[in-house]
């Protein structure tokens, strides 16, 4: 039988640590525990149905998507305004239940979903307002370059090997970058974005820079965590 | 009730709202014999019982109104024991039933959905399935009592009565209090559980006890109020430390009330200290919960606190609800109230005796409480065969109230003895 050191209590065999106040069993003596534990190492769990909450959402937003159409066709005669309602639901399926019902998938997976469902559901409004020539050179284009950058994004702060300061710097740059190709898209040349991006770029160099620094990070971790 | 149905319980009305897709009130009791558990033997012993106590072998089935209970055949197959046990029961694994008997080595286990029964009535159970497996193994003839029943005779009216309908009476109290001093740390994963048992001898705590002037249940509640004030004291905040202490403790209503009903009734009363008045020591503690304990503990104050539910049971417009608009209100008042009047809970199912045929093959009995929303640290404790089992669930990291707890016995000269079902 052994005691923690620090609390004085006995410690059953099966305790390899204090369960207390954690302190590690020091016994010189002790036997290597043959006996049994007071609990085996097999674990309960139970299954989460996700399938189950996707498919009842689903059921819940299919109700007005039904609802406007039979309205629409018995008042209109066709689908009209109900197109709206049903490719705004359609893209709140994509953002909501997507994600619920495969929650395995890669988070790169579901910004891709997300971006492309709004892509179409821009392109349904285009189509639905007389295509007057502004989805190809201007909204998509923004999506896009949204997209990338949300998903470089994604993948520097998903990125658990570079210090975290050296994460925010590079992504202050992708703001950047980001605000410099929407100025593009918009106007064909650099024009407000150079006022975004100086003083962006310069604080997103500094911390890169910094962050190389072991001295002045440890500074930063200790007085700015929250 | 007649036919093969039963409406819940006044008390157990509440837990079916209160239950969650992954946590639900449950308690677990067990025994250890002295050899391997033989578990076909005990499967059959488990259906004897089963018979003997028709409110266990039950499912719940949801009406218009309220929930109730319908007659099972059959019976669950026994589990294997693991090592984060009371959580949810899900229905389709244990084939409707609201309780799950699991072995492990020398250890029966039984694990109750409250809806079914309390401690008491849990015991029963586990008792006369026991006394039931040791009469198929070894022929045993074991004499039978209130709490070990005996598989061949008939269920009773009295075992199977809702006793809180037919004893309530026409005044209610308030049940307003102060607000306590929750306990808060780091979370644990979500179907995690971290259980550690004390053992220490039951002689050496009832003359502690007595030295204090003290049953050993108020000693044990005040050690425990007593671990939780010197957690409260390293707490940051001013508000927080100037909160009540208090605990939660069930009471056994049956001796006051002369009932034998086999299903819920009980209550529970909260005592505590105010610590903003300064600290204070383990006899000023004692003091406080053993003149509590005298007020509150009197048929009329404690028929009292119980019929105010049972007047909100037979209000005509809550019964005219929907149970789909029911369960969300009830699950709201049960977050609502149940957490912030007290800090913690401790049951006390007190000493245990058995009868000489039956005690040379129990060595140990456990009493453990399941997790809880309400309470993040709790204890369950049980005396038996001078043993007296010391179960702390907990449902965070730290472990600071559980050794405040034991170190202040440890100093008092009682020697004490830690499992946990932690792996290292």
């Amino acid at each position: 039988m052994s005691y923690c050191v620090h609390c004085g209590v006995e410690l059953a065999d099966s305790e390899s640590i204090c369960p207390l106040c954690g302190t590690k069993v020091i016994d010189p003596s002790r036997l290597t525990a043959d006996s049994i534990p007071a609990f085996p190492s097999e674990e309960d769990h139970k299954p989460v149905n996700h399938r189950f909450a996707a498919k009842l959402i689903s059921i819940f937003l299919i109700i007005p998507v039904l609802v406007t159409v039979i309205i629409d066709i018995f008042t209109v005669g066709g689908l009209t305004w109900s197109l709206y309602v049903m490719s705004g639901v359609l893209y709140i399926w994509s953002f909501v239940v997507v994600p619920i019902a495969w929650p395995n998938l890669s988070p790169h997976v579901h910004i891709g979903v997300a971006g492309l469902s709004t892509a179409l559901f821009l392109l349904a409004i285009h189509i639905a307002t007389g295509a007057s020539g502004w989805y190809l050179p201007l909204a998509l284009p923004i999506v896009l370059a949204t997209v990338a950058a949300i998903e470089l994004a994604a993948a520097v702060i998903r990125n658990k090997k570079m210090n975290v300061i050296r994460r925010g710097g590079l992504l202050f740059i992708l703001l950047a970058l980001l605000t410099t190709a929407i100025d593009l898209i918009l106007n064909h040349h650099i024009t407000w974005s150079v006022y975004v991006a100086i003083p962006v770029v310069s604080l997103g160099m500094a911390l890169f820079g910094v962050s190389y620094n072991r001295r002045i990070c440890d500074w930063m971790r200790r007085n700015l965590f929250i | 009730m007649n036919n093969n149905w039963y409406k819940l319980d006044n008390a157990a009305k509440i837990y079916p709202a209160a239950q969650t897709s992954r946590w639900a009130p449950i308690f677990r009791l067990s025994a250890t014999l002295n050899e391997d558990v033989d578990v076909g033997l005990m499967q059959e012993a488990l259906g004897h019982v089963l018979r003997r106590m028709p409110t266990m072998a039950c499912r719940l089935k949801a009406g218009l109104f309220w929930y109730r209970l319908e007659l099972l055949d059959g019976v669950p197959t026994i589990e294997v024991d693991v090592r984060n046990p009371m959580l949810r029961i899900d229905s389709r694994q244990s084939g409707g039933f609201l309780f799950r008997v699991r072995c492990y080595h020398q250890r029966i286990a039984v694990e109750f959905f409250h809806a079914v029964s309390d401690g008491t009535g849990g015991l029963t159970f586990l008792l006369t399935l026991v006394r039931e497996y040791l009469r198929l193994r070894y022929g045993a003839d074991i004499p039978t009592n209130d709490r070990i029943l005996d598989c061949c005779d008939k269920p009773t009216r009295e075992e199977t009565e809702d006793a809180f309908l037919r004893l309530a009476g026409r005044e209610a109290i308030s049940r307003k209090e102060p607000l306590a001093y929750t306990l808060r740390g780091t979370a644990i994963p979500r179907e995690d559980v971290i259980l550690t048992s004390g053992i220490s001898p039951t002689d050496r705590l009832l003359a502690l006890a007595k030295q204090h002037n003290a049953t050993l249940g108020e000693l044990l509640t005040a050690l425990l109020i007593q671990a939780i004030a010197e957690v409260q004291r390293g707490d940051s905040s001013k508000t927080r430390r100037r909160q009540q202490v208090k605990v939660s403790v069930p009471v056994n209503l049956r001796p006051y009330f002369n009932c034998k009903t086999l299903r819920n009734f009980s209550s529970y009363i909260n005592v505590g200290i105010e610590t903003r008045l300064g600290e204070y020591t383990l006899d000023e503690i004692l003091t406080q919960i053993h003149h509590t304990m005298k007020l509150s503990l009197t048929e009329k104050q404690l028929r009292a606190r119980f019929s105010g539910n049972v007047a909100m049971e037979k209000n005509m417009v809550i019964r005219m609800l929907p149970l789909a608009l029911k369960n969300p209100i009830m699950r709201s008042i049960y977050n609502y109230e149940g957490k912030r009047y007290i800090s913690s809970t401790l049951t006390n199912i007190g000493q245990v005796k058995l009868p000489e045929e039956m005690q040379r093959y129990v060595e140990r009995l456990d009493f453990l409480l399941g997790p809880s929303t309400s309470a993040i640290t709790q204890m369950a404790t049980i005396s038996y065969n001078n043993q007296t089992l010391l179960n702390f669930t907990r449902t965070m990291v730290e472990s600071d109230v559980e050794r405040c707890f034991f170190c202040s016995l440890v100093k008092m000269g009682i020697p004490v003895k830690i499992e946990s079902n932690r792996r290292n």
